[in-house]
């Protein structure tokens, strides 16, 4: 998974990896959770 | 958390030539675009993921707990969505991000990235930056907070 940190944005299009790297982050955060917060689970996909 | 990579389907296909598309020759650039039509059926997958998690969402809402079959049905979807969206992500990050370099000018990715990261129909147009922002280095943070000015400047006047 490609979460290392970015260091130079060398082209516009290369913010992406940024806005991914958020995406994983609430993703390990939900698969890391233990489902017995239903309220929880709903913020995370409110998105 | 799928906003983004919604605007993300929805706006950057908008500024890919088709004439560019269709004059490819190269067998590896023919890759590419097979790919790229690929990424269609994984982001279809990708949806279809995030509904079923929300059905089951729903039918719990209210619930004071959470009984250990709806857990275990819950985790079971959300796996399998965190393997369609890794597919997407890295299918986007390895194919659609090259081509959209090596095919935009500067200018056009800055309007799109614009279109991605400026919320026009929010008074609070940066909402999607401070979202970001929250898992970013600092170094991260600059770099997005730079971007982000020059695409304001990129972005047609309301």
């Amino acid at each position: 998974m490609a979460t290392e940190n970015i260091h130079t944005l060398e082209n516009p299009i290369d913010v992406i990896p940024l806005i991914h790297k958020a995406f994983r982050a609430v993703s390990d955060r939900t698969e890391a959770s233990t489902f017995d917060d239903v309220l929880a689970l709903n913020e995370a996909f409110a998105f | 958390m799928y906003h983004a990579d919604e605007e993300v389907g929805t706006e950057m296909s908008k500024f890919v030539d088709e004439s560019s598309k269709a004059a490819v020759d190269c067998p590896v650039e023919q890759v590419k675009w097979a790919l790229l039509e690929k990424e269609d059926s994984e982001y279809a997958r990708l949806l279809d993921g995030v509904m079923d998690v929300m059905s089951v969402l729903e039918e719990d809402i209210g619930a004071t707990s959470v009984i250990p079959r709806t857990k275990q049905h819950l985790y079971g979807q959300v796996i399998a969505l965190r393997v369609a969206q890794e597919d997407h992500l890295e299918t986007g990050e390895a194919m659609v991000i090259p081509l959209i370099r090596g095919n935009l000018s500067v200018e056009c990715q800055l309007e799109a990235v614009g279109a991605l990261l400026l919320d026009h129909e929010f008074d609070d147009q940066s909402w999607v930056i401070d979202w970001i922002s929250q898992y970013l280095t600092l170094k991260e943070n600059g770099l997005l907070r730079d971007l982000d000015s020059y695409a304001r400047q990129a972005q047609p006047v309301a």
